[in-house]
């Protein structure tokens, strides 16, 4: 056991949609078809909250609440590149696909994740693909934020 | 809504942007020819004839 960074650890996928078929477990072809974005990946913010809904009564002094829905939200900063663009070029508005994140890394080349590896599956859709500001000595990156279609599997298993 | 085109490799198909085509392509995908997606003709810009036939009655109203 070990507190890492995501720093040569983290593996980031895209998968386009219709790839996956099972976001709970992933088989191993389908990760391996996905599209390798760790090297673009600047953050990423993949998280989901909940709601909770009070239910207060005359009869307590104690607040009561219950389950509510929940939602999730997927950002992600990336890199521009002059040569190979991939990242910028795989994700415009309206790209549909799935995000694979291993965080711990997988077994892999390049911690890519294999069967039986950990990994958390996203299902997205793009509503924005948009440049960071410009600015005197700073690299070109972009944002894209996604709307998360279906509740992610944040425990997936690679299946073989 | 801008239409996904199809993409295959060792049989499976799949679905991307139009413009993202090269990168899955460079990554041994092949673009699905067959129409079946893509989007259909009403996608299509208009030519100037079409344009010149096209029925302007709600604009003038």
């Amino acid at each position: 056991m070990a507190r890492i960074i995501p720093n040569e650890n983290t593996w980031v996928g895209f998968a386009a949609t219709g790839t996956i078929t099972n976001i709970a477990a992933p088989t191993a072809a389908q990760v391996t078809s996905a599209q390798n974005l760790t090297s673009y990946v600047i953050s990423l913010n993949a998280s989901s909250r909940g709601n909770t809904v009070p239910t207060p009564a005359f009869d307590t002094l104690f607040e009561t609440s219950t389950t509510g829905t929940s939602q999730a939200t997927f950002d992600i900063d990336l890199y521009r590149d002059d040569t190979t663009d991939a990242a910028w070029t795989l994700l415009p508005r309206g790209t549909h696909g799935f995000f694979i994140i291993s965080r711990f890394g997988g077994g892999g080349t390049g911690n890519k994740p294999i069967a039986a590896d950990k990994v958390e599956v996203w299902p997205v859709s793009v509503t924005s693909r948009t440049m960071a500001n410009m600015s005197n000595n700073t690299v070109l990156t972009f944002t894209v934020n996604c709307a998360v279609n279906t509740e992610p599997a944040e425990n997936a298993t690679v299946a073989a | 809504m801008r239409k996904m085109v199809s993409i295959k490799k060792d049989g499976v198909v799949a679905e991307c942007m139009p413009e993202a085509v090269p990168v899955w392509e460079a990554d041994g995908w092949t673009l699905v020819e067959d129409g079946s997606s893509g989007g259909d003709e009403s996608d299509q810009p208009l030519t100037p004839t079409e344009w010149s036939n096209v029925d302007q009655t709600d604009q003038k109203e």
